[in-house]
């Protein structure tokens, strides 16, 4: 009995003896050791700009990003710059007299502890509690000389910083991502992603909230997926990655297309289908009439001069050539219009007219568009059409199969050229063409 | 027996050593703000020191740690230039009263032991209301919307900060020596702590009590008639006591009888006394004097 006690004993021995104090950690160093490293690492990063940080700062994973300058000072104060339209009246804000501090909490934690006025007003929770928001703590999930990569600690968005550029004013640095944001995603520009042998299409972007649907689906006719950005000095940010690809959120304009590090390809895709889809989205292209050529130009200038003529007023102009879709031109039936707008003085009193032919617009094969027409939509069309023969020409010489080449290859919803051998029609999308 | 007793011991022993871990202690990760004398905050942090901890012992948060409030709402930090100013304001109309109607050491003793400032009011949209401060375990007070203050309007500052500092420090006191349990039984019938703030303050005080907010709970009623008191001018006070007409004045007067009863029994302060001293600092409220020389600089 004694023996049996005596290897229970000794069982119990060995397995302590088993808890080897030797064995190797996960981790090289203790947790506090390791907690401090990486503060210190974090401070020396953010201080290790001399030219400050552009701050690419999403508020939270559903708004749009915006931009910030931020110079991080060793004594714990920070200089905190923006100027947009949501916080700061598109005027320079700028606010310096606020800390910062590197702490740790589940990961180090770049936290703005107390007020910035530039920072803070996406945080501040009046007048509903939850304001815009935002977050003023973050969790570091890397910092490197080029690149810190944030999260917000309660609204989980995204953010990065990267070096300002040198000789840089912040002003200058602010207007140009407006600019940037303006020129590819203001004016209702669609975009094709490609990602692997996926495509999809980018479109209402001047929110600041890309509508992703799948190319093939009809873009208005589908729930769309919401896809924040945040302009840069050289392209976008997205908030987190499209399609499960979560590192693939800076995308970079190469004068072609804007290109994302892990690969994905944003361009404006097929151009013929980019007409179609564009007018399913916006309802339209509309003629920029100073900078076509050929037949089509001489016929607006023949249609105004006769309009001058018949109206006896100098001052008679016509306004637009568009191409448009309405989804109800007979009650229930969508279609295509022709539409001219015009003006001229008649007894001193303005009159404004709309002509509306309907017309028929595809793509043949993504190669060309083609477009044919059908008949008068309103009364104005139809008299003027009789009635004025410039009109009809002028009708006529949209009534073609044109190829399509883009001004800016990225942004062709800016100045697309339709050439037919006759004509030059440089149009720009049109989100209203009412 | 005694053989196996040895045995046992030997493994405990055995485990003893097993448990034993070359732990590298190291030094704190944490760095003071007051030890580094390249700091921003420096001076503010020393002045703070110098004021608030070492006299009173009480530390005075002003650089927001989310953990440490709730993080069910949405909050902002307090701005430099506010917490400086509420800071000073604390001093005056509320530690230096103590020092000098009840005594040097009460609030030292008795005050709470964290002073939290943050910007923003706790708000919460479901119910239409907003927290201005709140009192925790009875030694942690925490003042809000101090961003908001406008120092140049003394009804604005009363409602938002002054009048908080005083609630809440009431609370505090309460939390360590109970207040009369009659209070409550006054009446009772008009407590309401999820609809208060469909009341008027006017509709309150007709129904005996101070305030919309003091007639959600005895014990913010009981809070409420002390720091209404102390920070209404007394034309405020009578003005109140009109809303209240005759029924509502009678009962409020008869609570803040009770709370002035209290107050002297269990804490030795004379409540009108404390009235008197702060309506006399806050009637000549001297921003110079406050900020930068008189008594807070010595």
């Amino acid at each position: 009995m004694k023996t049996k006690y005596l290897f229970i004993g000794l069982a119990l021995a060995s397995l302590m003896c088993a808890c080897s104090r030797d064995e190797d950690s996960l981790f090289d160093k203790p947790a506090a050791i390791r907690a401090q490293e990486a503060i210190e690492h974090a401070n020396e990063v953010l201080l290790g700009s001399p030219t400050g940080w552009e701050m690419l700062y999403f508020a939270n994973t559903e708004s749009r990003g915006y931009n910030l300058v931020l110079d991080f000072h060793p004594n714990g104060s920070v200089k905190i710059s923006a100027k947009n339209d949501l916080t700061t009246k598109n005027k320079l804000m700028t606010d310096s007299n606020s800390i910062w501090v590197v702490t740790y909490d589940y990961g180090p934690i770049l936290s703005f502890n107390t007020f910035n006025n530039v920072l803070h007003a996406w945080s501040d929770p009046e007048p509903d509690g939850d304001g815009l928001l935002g977050d003023y703590e973050f969790l570091i999930l890397r910092a490197e000389p080029e690149q810190v990569i944030l999260k917000g600690k309660k609204h989980s968005g995204y953010t990065i910083l990267r070096p300002m550029p040198a000789d840089m004013e912040e002003e200058e640095y602010f207007d140009a991502c407006n600019a940037m944001f303006s020129k590819y995603f203001g004016g209702g520009n669609i975009m094709t992603l490609q990602q692997d042998t996926n495509l999809f299409y980018l479109h209402d972007g001047s929110t600041g909230l890309f509508n992703i649907t799948k190319v093939g689906e009809k873009a208005a006719t589908v729930d769309p997926v919401l896809y924040p950005i945040c302009p840069t000095l050289d392209g976008f940010m997205m908030s987190y990655g499209f399609n499960g690809m979560k590192d693939e959120r800076l995308f970079k304009y190469d004068s072609i297309c804007f290109r994302g590090e892990q690969g994905s390809i944003i361009s404006a895709g097929n151009l013929y289908a980019l007409f179609m889809t564009y007018i399913d989205v916006n309802k339209g292209w509309t003629a920029n009439l100073d900078s076509c050529e050929g037949e089509f130009a001489d016929a607006t200038t023949a249609f105004k001069e006769a309009l001058v003529t018949l109206t006896k007023d100098n001052n008679a102009k016509l306004n637009s050539v568009a191409i448009t879709y309405h989804d109800s031109i007979n009650y229930y039936e969508g279609g295509y219009l022709l539409r001219l707008k015009y003006e001229y003085k008649d007894k001193k009193k303005k009159t404004s007219l709309t002509a509306d032919y309907l017309i028929d617009v595809k793509s043949n094969n993504n190669e060309n568009i083609e477009i044919t027409y059908l008949r008068p939509h309103n009364a104005t069309a139809e008299t003027w059409y009789n009635q004025l023969p410039e009109m009809a020409t002028l009708v006529n010489t949209v009534m073609s199969t044109f190829t399509l080449e883009a001004v800016d290859p990225i942004n062709p919803v800016e100045a697309l050229k339709m050439i037919d051998g006759k004509s030059t029609i440089v149009v720009r999308g049109a989100t209203n063409l009412k | 027996m005694k053989k196996l007793s040895y045995i046992f011991l030997l493994c405990l022993i055995a485990l003893g050593f097993a448990s034993c871990k070359d732990d590298q202690f190291t030094e704190s990760i944490f760095v003071d703000p007051v030890e580094d004398e390249d700091a921003y905050t420096r001076e503010f942090d020393l002045w703070l020191k110098k004021y608030f901890t070492d006299k009173y012992n009480v530390e005075v948060l002003y650089k927001l740690d989310d953990n440490a409030t709730d993080p069910s709402y949405n909050i902002v930090p307090v701005s430099l230039s506010k917490a400086d100013t509420v800071a000073h304001l604390a001093l005056y109309l509320w530690y230096d009263v103590y020092d000098s109607i009840v005594s040097p050491d009460f609030l030292k003793e008795y005050g709470p032991k964290m002073l939290q400032f943050i910007g923003s009011p706790m708000i919460n949209a479901a119910q239409g209301t907003e927290k201005l401060g709140y009192a925790e375990g009875g030694n942690k007070i925490t003042l809000l919307k101090l961003n908001e203050m406008k120092s140049d309007d003394i009804n604005q500052m009363n409602e938002y900060i002054f009048k908080t500092m005083h609630h809440e420090f009431s609370h505090i006191l309460h939390q360590q020596k109970a207040y009369p349990k009659e209070f409550g039984l006054i009446n009772p019938e008009d407590y309401d702590p999820n609809r208060w703030q469909d009341r008027t303050d006017k509709e309150a005080r007709q129904l005996g009590y101070i305030t919309a907010y003091a007639s959600s709970q005895t014990r913010e009623d009981f809070v409420e008639t002390i720091a209404n008191y102390i920070v209404k001018t007394d034309a405020d006070w009578a003005k109140a006591m009109e809303d209240a007409g005759e029924y509502g004045s009678a009962i409020i007067l008869q609570k803040l009888d009770m709370c002035r009863a209290w107050l002297a029994e269990k804490w030795e302060i004379d409540l009108d006394a404390l009235h008197v001293e702060v309506q006399k600092r806050q009637e000549n409220l001297d921003w110079d004097n406050i900020m930068s020389l008189g008594f807070l600089n010595e």
